[in-house]
């Protein structure tokens, strides 16, 4: 009943900001590249707020056109497995630096072709998208952002969160703590939103990179009901960017579990505006 | 060796006798140890509290194994648990007006913050689909938004037309809308000792008002409301069941005594049992807690049999030694206490085949309190009536003479219209058993309540506004994957579902294939909610439409789907009508689909028929269990089914009773049998007990028919009614399986009483029984077959049952047993002592011969002819006398006997004929 095709942009936004920081020219090897005046200034681990942290998150985002390729395996309560191919256009507004974001997907063979646009234009989102098999684009809002999408455990809210994008809600600095020998900040939110599954969001940032490497999400009573693990072993550095590549998200309510398979990144400096207009996104305007 | 044994057993009865009632100080005095012993056990008194814990759930109420239960784990873990939801309805002239609208969201938001509260959906809670034409919004129902009387007449537009959301939310009238709760407590213990399902009822009901009213139901309220109203039940049960059966004892015996006795012994009763439990780490449930009242009214029984001896006993002048009365009274009632003691724990602990664990360990717990009450019935009660009786009293017991006269007249009446009493107690056997046919097995969960209690009320009012509560699911299985992205796939789940809807009992359908019609129309901007017509299209929609209440419907293959029902009925009966019929349907689909119903109901129904057949089982188990133990008791396979045949009559009564009154067979009716099999046998063991020593010591049926019922009317009136008045305490309660409980058991014992005065001693005063007790303890003397040549051939057994089937007589010297010429009749046997045969020749006396052991005479008047002589004891004689009638009854019970008896008889007449071919025949 409750669709949650909205919040896939959430999602595409996400990967797009995760894997900005690794790109490389389109049509050679790929070869990691920051964004030029991305990064952000190093923090005083004891005195750090909250703002502070969140902008030394977002300093690890690209700011230029790209394409990506990821893959969404997900494991279904009974065990069964399903994955998802997508390819991810994200290319910012010039001026503003607002996100843009085209998601088209690959595979399934049936599924081959549906594609969404998320553009930002003064802090509101517009959400688009396109069903090949009725040849039409709908316009879509709404604000039902908890509910898992596409059949993984992720929901547009959970990734924006941890990235820092748009934590609606009330955050503080609690206990800082120690996962795997790296010092992390520890955030905690309440969400603004009446969300049925949780209600407090704790994200685990490592000081040294600023990559929110971990998000516990906790229901009223304070239960851990989902959890989004990035694989340290993937937390790479290329100055002044930080990013992982790896990451993988528990719905311990569902008993199910999703990977999230990041491919390198292609920068594509001349990305036709096209795959960011409403009436064409869905075209193949490479 | 054989005739040894019964001599040591009957000494070592009396002397366990003796020696429990020469030191009745230091019985009380263990037992008092003991006792306090459970106490420690039982309570912790450094934390003061009960080291028993309590689970009120109906968890243990589940049978396990049943057929559907794969099934349901094949849901559970593919679709998750989506169907276990409370359902809180708000009644209102109009539901969309912006008061009821605040009034709704406001009780969404207090449920969505209780805790055990998951998840709550309701018209302000869940996103809504909005706008056309190329937008697509879905919002949820804001407060601001209340008021904008054009927004909300577009909203009801929008849901009326929406096939998934049509008549959820909001009823077509709009005088209904609904709020769905679902829980995330993981058992019904969890919820009901989260008592989250109180908290919403109560949260809910705050909001019940002139303007507005509130029903909240689910399988969630229904199964705590049982487990609370089962729970307060048993707080009052006990304690007005002892004050109404201390009531009756006290009317009975009259005396301080005859009340504090019977109640400290079932205490302690209770509290050992109590204990036992506890030391087993095991909690105490709904069933297991049957157990107090059982155990509490059986042993009040047992206690009214034993008091009613002793005051006999009391009243016996010449039993003037405490001692020795409390000796004597051991003596009389050990036998059938045990036995009864014996018949009672077969009868329930023939639950032990039951399917449920929780009546498992009913029959156990059960069995263990009748062991430790008839110990304590038979050391206790005579330790302390030893100790604190002092005087012999002068009066009567009450009613006494009422009980004589009356049993004296029934026990006549009983013998004189024999065979009319058998021909109507047969005619109601039969019409009971032809009645039994036409029960159903049935049950039902809401109907447990009382019209006009509050459950049942919110349930019918829920399930004739929302189209009904308990719910039901169709799994389908394809053969491949992707199977349900086919259009024909989807045609095939719509037809379905098409005609699912039109079945009655059936109030809401939901399945995938209006999930798509939905999607189809809000996706596509379709205005025809219309089923997707390509493979693409469907897969697409549900791509972009996945939620979580998709993923309830559908797994990711799309080869696995569900179909949601919500039943408007709760009889398993019907249910399993429906099911039956669905199952035909489903045998329709294509062979690429795979389809069986599962869900609440599903198991609801298969767990009535296994808890049921299990129990029919245990009933079947404890007759035949029964049966045997009184084949034993009477040494004959045939006498123990005539003895059995009272037992017999009684439970065709009950399942006649059943199915006269449309009362449907159940876990709760079906254990009415079970336990009250075991309780009402044991008035007729009593019976038979007594009849048996009066038939010996009278040497007639009809005469000891009369007097057995003599010395039982009393205690078996007495017992039945404290075990009636029990069961009718529970009458009271709210629910009405336990209502019904209470009356049926009442009504079985009713009946066992009618069977017991009237039919048992009618049947029985035409049945000569031999017990093995008395077989066992009757001397022939030695060597019996070479002795005897009556008994040659036949065991030592054999002989003394033929023995008992006729009458022993002790004759002293000089008496005269066959006068010449009198007509012929009895033949004797001597068994030891000396006979002489005589006549008058020309008027003096002629001995004829002299018989010893082993001689018989009187059968030439057996064979019709008048007596030719006399024959007179010549010492004290020991005889063996039998007649035609006796000879009809040993062929019809003991054919072999009787055939060996014929055969020897014919020898003896023709030694005698050859040797004696010049003496005269007596």
């Amino acid at each position: 009943m409750k669709s949650a095709f909205v919040r896939v942009s959430g999602l595409a936004l996400l990967l797009a900001s995760t894997a900005a920081a690794a790109a490389s020219p389109a049509g050679n090897k790929p070869v990691p590249t920051a964004a030029p005046g991305a990064g952000s200034p190093p923090l005083n681990a004891f005195a750090a707020t909250v703002e502070e942290i969140n902008v030394c998150t977002r300093g690890n985002l690209a700011d230029r056109g790209s394409l990506r390729d990821v893959t969404l395996t997900s494991k279904a309560r009974d065990g069964k497995e399903r994955a998802l191919k997508l390819k991810l256009f994200w290319k910012p507004v010039k001026d503003t630096g607002e996100a843009r974001l085209n998601v088209r997907v690959t595979e399934p063979k049936d599924l081959a072709g549906s594609s969404y646009l998320l553009v930002r234009s003064e802090g509101q989102e517009q959400i688009y998208f396109y069903l090949p098999a009725a040849n039409k684009v709908q316009q879509v809002s709404g604000d039902d952002l908890n509910r898992p999408l596409w059949g993984t455990d992720l929901s547009y809210t959970d990734l924006k969160q941890l990235q820092g994008l748009a934590a609606n809600g009330t955050t503080k600095r609690i206990n800082d703590t120690v996962i795997a020998g790296r010092a992390h900040y520890v955030l905690e939110t309440q969400l603004a939103d009446a969300a049925p599954q949780y209600a407090t969001l704790r994200t685990y940032v490592d000081q040294q990179s600023c990559v929110p490497m971990r998000s516990d999400f906790l229901d009223g009573s304070g239960k851990l009901v989902k959890q989004l693990q990035a694989d340290a072993a993937t937390l790479s550095e290329l100055s002044p960017y930080w990013f992982v590549t790896h990451y993988a998200m528990k719905d311990l309510a569902r008993n199910s579990e999703t990977q999230i398979e990041l491919s390198d990144i292609y920068l594509l400096e001349r990305l036709s505006e096209k795959n960011f207009a409403p009436a064409t996104f869905y075209l193949k305007n490479e | 060796m054989a005739t040894a044994a019964p001599a040591d057993t009957a000494a070592r009865r009396g002397s366990l006798a003796a020696w429990i009632a020469e030191r009745p100080r230091l019985i009380v005095v263990l037992i008092t140890l003991l006792s306090l012993a459970a106490l420690l056990q039982l309570v912790d008194f450094r934390e003061q509290r009960l080291r028993l814990t309590v689970d009120a759930s109906l968890d243990p109420m589940i049978a396990p194994n049943l057929p559907a239960q794969p099934v349901d784990d094949i849901v559970h873990a593919r679709f998750g648990a989506a169907d276990d939801a409370v359902l809180v309805l708000l009644q209102a002239a109009d539901v969309y007006s912006p008061a009821v609208l605040r009034q709704l969201d406001e009780l969404s938001r207090a449920l969505a913050a209780l805790p055990g509260v998951a998840e709550v959906q309701s018209l302000t809670r869940v996103p809504l689909p909005r706008g056309g034409d190329g937008q697509l919004s879905l919002r949820r129902l804001k407060p601001s938004e209340f008021d904008d009387a054009a927004l909300i007449a577009a909203l009801r537009r929008s849901l009326d037309a929406d096939p998934l959301l049509r008549g959820q939310l909001v009823t077509l009238d709009g005088r209904s809308a609904a709020i769905r709760v679902a829980l995330s407590t993981r058992s019904d213990r969890d919820t009901l000792e989260s008592g989250v399902a109180e908290a919403i009822r109560q949260t809910a009901h705050r909001f019940d008002g002139p303007d507005l009213s509130i029903a909240v139901t689910g399988m969630p309220i229904v199964r705590d409301a049982t487990s609370r109203a089962v729970l307060d039940q048993l707080g009052w049960t006990v304690p007005a069941i002892v004050l109404v059966l201390a009531g009756l004892l006290a009317l009975a015996f009259r005396s301080w005594r005859g009340v504090w006795l019977p109640l400290l012994t079932i205490s302690l009763a209770l509290l050992w049992t109590m204990a036992t439990l506890s030391a087993s780490g095991r909690p105490l449930n709904l069933i297991t807690s049957l157990v107090p009242p059982l155990l509490a009214t059986m042993g009040l029984a047992y206690c009214a049999h034993v008091l009613t001896d002793f005051e006999a006993l009391l009243r016996e002048p010449r039993i003037r030694d405490r001692s020795k009365r409390i000796e004597h009274l051991l003596r009389d009632v050990t036998g059938p206490v045990v036995l009864t003691g014996f018949t009672t724990g077969v009868g329930v602990l023939a639950l032990v085949t039951n399917d449920l664990p929780a009546i498992r360990e009913f029959a156990l717990l059960s069995s263990l309190g009748v062991v430790y009450t008839v110990l304590l019935v038979l050391t206790f009660v005579p330790a302390m009536l030893g100790l604190t009786t002092r005087r012999t009293p002068r009066q009567p017991l009450p009613a006494d003479r009422l009980f004589r006269n009356g049993s004296a007249m029934i026990g006549r009446f009983d013998v004189v219209n024999r065979r009319r009493i058998l021909w109507v107690a047969s005619a109601i056997g039969v019409a009971a058993v032809l009645l039994a046919t036409r029960i159903d097995v049935g049950d039902r969960f809401v109907g447990a309540f009382s019209a006009g209690s509050e459950v049942r009320r919110d349930y019918e009012r829920v399930n004739t506004a929302l189209g009904g509560v308990t719910p039901l699911s169709i799994l389908i299985d394809g053969a491949v994957p992707e199977l349900f992205l086919e259009p024909e796939s989807l045609q095939e789940l719509d037809a379905l579902q098409a005609w699912l809807r039109q079945q009655p009992g059936v109030g809401t359908v939901t399945g995938i294939t209006d999930h798509l019609r939905s999607l189809n129309r809000l996706l596509t901007g379709s205005d025809v909610a219309a089923l997707p017509d390509s493979r693409e299209l469907t897969s697409q929609l549900l791509f972009f439409g996945d939620t979580d209440t998709l993923s309830q419907l559908i797994d990711s293959d799309r080869q696995s789907t569900l179909i949601n029902l919500r039943l408007t009925i709760d009889d398993t009966a019907e249910i399993g009508d429906l099911l039956a019929r669905i199952e035909q349907r489903l045998q329709q689909l294509p062979k690429s689909m795979h389809a069986q119903a599962s869900g609440e109901a599903v198991l609801m129904t298969q767990s009535v028929h296994a808890v049921t057949s299990g129990q029919l089982q245990s009933i079947a188990l404890a007759l035949g269990v029964i049966y045997l133990c009184l084949a034993i008791q009477f040494a004959s396979p045939w006498v123990g089914l005539l003895a059995s045949l009272p037992t017999l009559l009684q439970t065709a009564l009950y399942f006649g009773a059943l199915g006269l009154f449309g009362v449907k067979l159940n876990a709760s009716t079906s254990l009415v049998e079970c336990l009250v099999l075991g309780l009402a046998v044991d008035d007729t063991i009593h019976y038979l007990s007594r009849f048996n020593t009066a038939a010996r010591r009278t040497a007639s049926e009809t005469t000891a028919a009369v007097s057995a019922l003599q010395a039982v009317l009393r205690p078996i009136t007495l017992t039945k009614a404290i075990l009636a008045a029990g069961f009718l305490v529970l009458t009271t309660g709210e629910l009405q399986n336990q209502v019904l409980f209470g009356w049926l058991a009442a009504f079985t014992l009713a009946c066992a009483w009618l069977v017991d005065v009237f039919v048992t001693p009618a049947f029985i005063s035409g049945v000569r029984v031999v017990t093995l007790w008395d077989s066992l303890r009757l001397n022939l003397g030695a060597n019996v077959q070479g002795t005897i040549p009556l008994f040659a051939g036949l065991s030592s057994r054999e002989a003394r049952i033929f023995a008992l089937m006729s009458r022993v007589e002790v004759v002293p010297a000089g008496v005269l047993i066959i006068r010449e010429g009198d007509p012929g009749g009895d033949i004797f046997i001597v068994i030891d002592g000396k006979l002489a045969v005589w006549t008058y020749r020309d008027g003096e006396r002629v001995v004829l011969n002299q018989h010893k052991r082993g001689g018989v005479v009187g059968e030439a008047g057996y064979f019709g002819q008048k007596r030719m002589a006399n024959v007179e004891t010549l010492s004290k004689t020991r005889l063996l006398r039998f007649d035609d009638a006796d000879q009809e009854l040993i062929c019809r019970r003991y054919p072999r006997i009787a055939a060996r008896i014929f055969l020897n008889m014919n020898r003896i007449q023709a030694e005698r004929r050859a040797r004696d071919t010049a003496m005269p025949a007596t």
